[in-house]
């Protein structure tokens, strides 16, 4: 601290430094304080700089968010844009035109010079006369509004003063003559005004034309001047419109928001609305013109499904996070929950934005190869979602596979279970290769769907080995002990033909949803829908062939619940079908023997199920006094209890069981402090967690020290990559977020449950339908021998003839010559309902009632022979019992059952145009943009040739009602 | 006073601090953000630039094999119209040279420019229940005649893979129907839907350099100088490629040898 200095200018001795230090020498001069004055100043002085320095900067750092490096960027990038669509607009200007313009316009004002004096003179006389409409005009109003005043009062006392009603009744009609009079000035007045403007009009009317027309040229252009100003109305402006404090006001940089009332943010024990701030940000996600900018301002792709104010989900309506998940009001990139889609983007996030995962975030974004999993909050039908492939691929693995068989899942309590009843196994199967196909079902098929117990990553090792086979070995047993051995209901005749089965299951349409072996892959479309039955590879390894020849003869009567459909074989086919099918053997498979039970390893697993409610010593003695039987019964019930066996299959005895596996209602909302991550050393968030389960549904015992009872027991299905991200895409689709009922797809119930049904027929291995399927047309080279696309076909087929052939598709065939057949499926009149609706609805047809009378004209039907002669219909087309000499695979449906098949208006619309309802098909084209290619015929007028074409068809060949004539 | 003044000061520098703070330099437009979106076309080819040419033959190695003749019983009129008539996949001249061969250039020419197609259209006719000619090459956007000089209905379907498929019925004897492809495309087939025996094969070009071996076996190409990868293309025996550099002036010798793949 410094000292005073009492006698002014005299320099004092320096008091010495240790002096100083010691407060009790110094005493004298703080008097009793412990502070000088002087000190305290400096401290403050300091202090509040401090205060001021901290302030400012706190003031500072809560301004400079990141969005508004964001907002800044966008404005500039606009403003370059919009400089950039300028020029291009100036550069787009008629020069020529616009100078051309400018030397008229100089000339008409040469002109208007010219006679100035004339014109100042209209000037100021039509100025002159708009002052005296303007005074005119306003007395004729003044008296009007008198005259309704004077005519209330007069109204008035009629009413309650008769006697003095009269005087008022004058003057109310003395004011009413006066108006007539101001209203004849005014228009006078109007008249003189209007001729006067004519006339300066005549002066400068050119010149104002010119300048408009002008200006229309160069219009785009000044108008994305006038825009450049807009968006940068230069710095000081900007500066001070967004400065602290001041932007309260009319910031130009603020933070958007979409503000969804009916939806709602899950918080614990509370629910918010939900405030989407993305477009803070992102700023370009609904101009379709920045889909090639930058992030984050590139445009949403396909604006005309997502986002767009036109698309099924705007913007306004569903927000952000709906489909992407993530905070809703966060807007720094790390806190939104903002999620890499790989290593690469990870490492890029970290380095540009200090990508950081928000552990706490219950609902981080999903990835975008996840991302379809949103769907599933709206679209909770069956059928398939439009542009989300793996969704659907999920669904079908589902179905396939039958989780819900285990599991409890929305959406699946009335499918049937998935696996074969195996209450008669004995019928089918022997034990051997039951015991075998436990061991590794995919040993024998690649492509089993029962999923593998037994040998896996947690169950694998050499000392399971005993212990497996004596669990295979006992559930077998028990299961064969149980079946009710119905004998066959026909035995198969001798002579089966190997190579005409082959052909048969080649040709009538098995391979729509069977395949023989692997399947080759085919660019032109998919072929997941030939994985719906089993594959037939291999079949003479696993069955005989009595039981394939009454199988394929009849199914249900087999199995009454099967899925396979009626292929309408006769004996004699159904004996070459089996004769194949048993030909299809694997011999390494059949090489192979299962090993003999180790009777120690049954004890050990008996005496588990023994353990439960008894002691150890109880167990022991109650098992050393069962016989082998006994211990196989024991252990083989208490197997397909643990297991879980009776999700998929009919077991004797487990009928009414409850599933064993996880509720799986909500599992993409459950918490992630609930999943058990093990040791593995995986990024800790749902999907991981769902995809390494998949992938190996046993990975979490990794390490873990477990009794063998209580190891995890869900199977492995050998899920490819591809098929764990499907199942997961489910997985983390199912949510707790509730949506409102409008947010759902707008589908009717009809097009659901058509497309349920659809699936579960798997009616596309074969159709197209909506634009999907057809599988099988990539076994058949000829295309005329293709089943037909069902693109149209509500619009086209009349409801009852499809609901009856949809029934009995065996009682009228369209195109007999063709071995290929629709199968009988045994709907029921409900089912069939159910498809016609469906076809009719996707197609906005009217069901069930139509009018199929045809009003016509003798011309018409003259008109309509003839031109089906020209086009020679006849040359493709048999009708009836006139059969064109071709092949059948070049012969097209027969037009004699047209007339009860197809909608009259629906054939008008396929004669016009047969590629836009069935792009590639071999019917030729007469029509072309409209134009008739068949002249001669009602004066080439399309309309009457497309009536005649119907009427001929419907009337002449097809025998149909003709309408009365009104 | 003085608290105003530093409350005045702390505005200022605020002010300074947050305002001045800038940001959003780092963006950028997308490359070409000028230009409207509309794909840039060169300037246009000249065709006096193609002082070169390439030329040779499409040999054939070895016995050609025989071509059946045509089963035309589904239509009467073909029958006798078509009388004799043989497949064309395989035809071979008497000096051992292969007919109905494309012949084009796949790279090497200025993609940049811009080849205006040939304002004469194509024509396909159809006469004797058959595709005449039954090879050719077209370019993008050249106009298309489709012609029928039988007296029996015959259908045109084009089966591109890249362009839109075309099927046109022609019912009547002289009627022609004129359409176009837009995009280029490699060979695809042209096929009558009811006489299946009927089939043409073309390709579809964003450059003129391209030709047949027509009925000679032979074939020229004008060029501009430069080096190309030469194609010959044969609807049965498939593609050969080939390497040719030619100068100004100049021809250059490409020729391509087919023989009958051993079975």
């Amino acid at each position: 601290m410094s000292s005073e200095t009492p006698n002014g200018g005299t320099p004092k001795p320096a008091i010495p430094p240790p002096a100083k230090k010691d407060p009790a020498l110094n005493i004298s001069q703080r008097g009793d304080r412990l502070y000088t004055d002087n000190g305290l100043h400096k401290w403050f002085a300091i202090s509040s700089l401090l205060l001021f320095v901290f302030t400012v900067w706190m003031i500072v750092d809560d301004y400079n968010r990141e969005w508004r490096r964001y907002q800044r960027g966008f404005t500039r990038l606009s403003v370059l844009q919009t400089e950039l669509d300028r020029q291009a607009a100036a550069g787009a200007i008629d020069v020529a035109a616009v100078n051309a313009l400018s030397a008229e316009i100089e000339a008409a004002r040469v002109r208007i010079a010219e006679n100035a004096a004339t014109l100042s003179e209209v000037e100021s006389r039509l100025e002159a006369l708009n002052d005296e409409f303007y005074s005119t005009n306003q007395a004729y109003l003044f008296a009007r509004a008198e005259y309704d005043v004077e005519r209330y009062d007069y109204e008035e006392a009629v009413a309650n003063d008769p006697e003095n009603a009269e005087p008022l009744r004058v003057i109310a009609e003395n004011r009413l003559a006066d108006i007539n009079q101001n209203l004849e000035d005014v228009e006078r007045l109007q008249i003189a005004i209007e001729e006067t403007t004519t006339e300066l009009d005549s002066y400068i009317g050119e010149r104002d034309r010119l300048s408009s027309e002008r200006d229309g040229l160069v219009a785009e252009a000044t108008q994305l001047e006038a825009a450049i100003v807009t968006l940068d109305p230069g710095l000081i402006r900007t500066s001070i419109r967004n400065a602290p404090i001041l932007d309260f006001m009319n910031p130009s940089e603020t933070v958007n928001q979409i503000q969804l009332q009916n939806l709602h943010y899950d918080a614990p024990f509370l629910q918010v609305p939900r405030v989407d701030r993305c477009t803070t940000c992102h700023l370009g996600i609904n101009d379709a013109a920045k889909d090639e900018w930058q992030q984050p301002f590139t445009a949403h792709p396909r604006l005309d499904v997502f986002v767009g104010a036109d698309s099924p989900h705007p913007m306004d309506g569903f927000g952000c996070t709906t489909c992407h998940a993530g905070l809703d009001r966060a807007v720094e990139f790390s806190r939104a929950g903002h999620v890499p889609d790989n290593a690469e983007q990870q490492a890029a996030w970290e380095d540009q934005y200090g990508w950081y995962l928000d552990h706490f975030l219950e609902t981080p974004m999903l990835p975008m190869d996840r991302i379809e999993a949103s769907c599933l909050k709206c679209h909770t039908g069956a059928g398939d979602v439009p542009e989300a492939p793996a969704l659907n691929m999920g669904r079908d693995l589902i179905r396939t596979y039958g989780c819900f068989g285990c599991h409890n899942m929305p959406g699946y309590e009335e499918v049937r279970r998935v696996g074969p009843d195996l209450t008669t196994i004995g019928g089918k199967l022997d034990p051997e290769w039951v015991k075998k196909w436990l061991a590794d079902p995919r040993a024998f098929k690649s492509e089993a769907r029962m999923p593998k117990f037994w040998f896996n990553s947690n169950n694998g090792g050499p000392e399971f080995e005993a212990r497996n086979n004596a669990e295979i070995t006992a559930i077998t047993e028990y299961l064969f002990s149980r079946s009710q051995d119905d004998p066959l209901p026909a035995a198969a005749p001798a002579g089966g033909d190997v190579g005409r089965g082959q052909a048969l299951v080649e040709s009538v349409g098995c391979l729509g949803c069977h395949a023989v072996g692997p399947i080759p892959d085919d660019p032109a479309r998919t072929q997941h829908r030939r994985r719906f039955g089993y594959n037939l590879a291999s079949q003479g390894s696993k069955t005989s062939a009595d039981w394939l020849y009454n199988w394929v003869r009849d199914p249900r009567a087999v199995w009454h619940d099967t899925n396979m459909p009626d292929m309408r074989l006769t004996d004699a086919e159904a004996a070459d079908v089996a004769a194949y099918l048993v030909s299809l053997t694997n011999p390494e498979w059949e090489a192979e023997a299962f090993p003999e039970l180790d009777e120690a390893a049954l004890d050990e697993v008996t005496l588990e199920f023994l353990r439960t409610g008894s002691t150890g010593i109880q167990a022991q003695e109650a098992l050393a006094e069962m016989t082998l039987e006994e211990k196989i019964m024991t252990t083989g019930e208490g197997l397909v209890a643990r297991y879980g066996c009776f999700g998929c299959h009919v077991i004797e005895g487990f009928e009414t069981a409850q599933p064993i596996g996880t509720e799986l209602t909500q599992p993409g909302s459950k918490l992630l402090n609930q999943f058990d991550f093990g040791f593995l050393d995986i990024e800790h968030t749902r999907t991981e967690w769902y995809a390494a389960k998949m992938a190996d549904p046993r990975i979490f015992d990794v390490d873990r020290v477990k009794r063998p009872e209580e190891l995890l027991r869900m199977p492995d299905f050998g899920f490819d990559e591809e098929q764990v991200g499907a199942i997961v895409m489910i997985l983390t689709g199912l949510v707790k977020d509730q949506v409102t009922p409008d947010m759902r797809n707008d589908l009717t119930a009809d097009i659901e449950a058509g497309r349920g049904l659809v699936a579960q027929r798997n009616c596309r291995g074969c159709h197209e339908i909506e634009g999907a399927g057809g599988d099988i047309r990539s076994t058949i080279a000829d295309q005329g021998l293709w089943p037909p696309l069902l693109n149209t076909q509500g619009a086209k087929t009349q409801p009852m003839w499809l609901h009856s052939f949809l029934q009995e598709p065996g009682e009228e065939t369209l195109r007999p010559w063709l071995s290929a057949r629709m199968p009988t499926f045994y709907l029921d009149q409900a089912e069939a309902t159910v498809l016609g609706k469906y076809f009719s609805a996707i197609d906005n047809a009217p069901y069930p009632f139509i009018d199929t009378a045809i009003a016509t004209t003798d011309e018409s039907l003259t008109a309509g022979r003839e031109l089906f002669e020209l086009a020679q219909c006849n040359l493709c087309h048999p009708a009836g019992d006139q059969m064109p000499d071709r092949d059948a695979a070049d012969l097209a449906p027969d037009l004699g059952l047209a007339a009860e098949r197809l909608r009259p208006e629906w054939v008008e619309d396929w004669i016009l145009d047969p590629q836009a309802i069935a792009p590639g098909t071999r019917m030729p084209a007469f029509y072309i943009d409209g134009v008739s290619q068949l002249p001669g015929i009602l004066d080439g007028d399309t309309p009457g040739q497309l009536e005649a074409f119907r009427d001929h068809l419907f009337l002449t060949i097809g025998n149909g009602e003709r309408a009365e004539d009104n | 006073m003085n608290s105003q003044r530093a409350l005045g000061l702390a505005l200022a520098l605020t002010l300074a601090a947050a305002g001045c703070g800038g940001g959003g330099d780092e963006f950028s437009l997308p490359e070409g953000a000028g230009s409207g979106g509309a794909a840039p076309t060169g300037p246009a080819y000249d065709p006096a630039t193609a002082t070169a040419s390439i030329a040779g033959s499409i040999l054939f190695e070895g016995d050609a094999p025989e071509m059946p003749p045509i089963q035309m019983s589904a239509d009467p009129y073909c029958l006798d119209a078509g009388a004799g008539t043989r497949e064309e996949a395989v035809m071979v001249t008497d000096d051992a040279k292969l007919r109905n061969t494309m012949v084009f250039i796949r790279s090497g020419h200025d993609t940049g420019l811009f080849y205006a197609p040939p304002a004469e259209p194509v024509v396909l006719d159809q006469e004797g229940c058959r595709y005449i000619p039954h090879v050719f090459t077209m370019m993008m956007n050249q106009d298309i005649t489709f012609r029928n000089s039988d007296n029996t209905l015959h259908n045109i379907h084009a089966f591109p893979m890249v362009n839109m498929q075309i099927n046109v019925g022609q019912a009547i004897q002289g009627m022609e129907t004129t359409d176009s492809f837009t995009i280029a495309e490699g060979p695809f087939a042209i096929r009558c839907d009811v006489h299946r025996w009927m089939n043409s094969f073309t390709a579809v070009f964003d450059h003129p350099f391209h030709t047949t071996s027509g009925d000679t076996g032979d074939y020229a190409i004008n060029v501009p100088p430069g080096a190309y990868e030469v194609v010959a293309w044969h609807e049965r025996y498939g593609e050969m490629t080939g390497s040719v550099t030619v100068a100004a002036g100049e021809t250059a010798e490409m020729s391509f040898t087919y023989s009958e793949p051993a079975e």
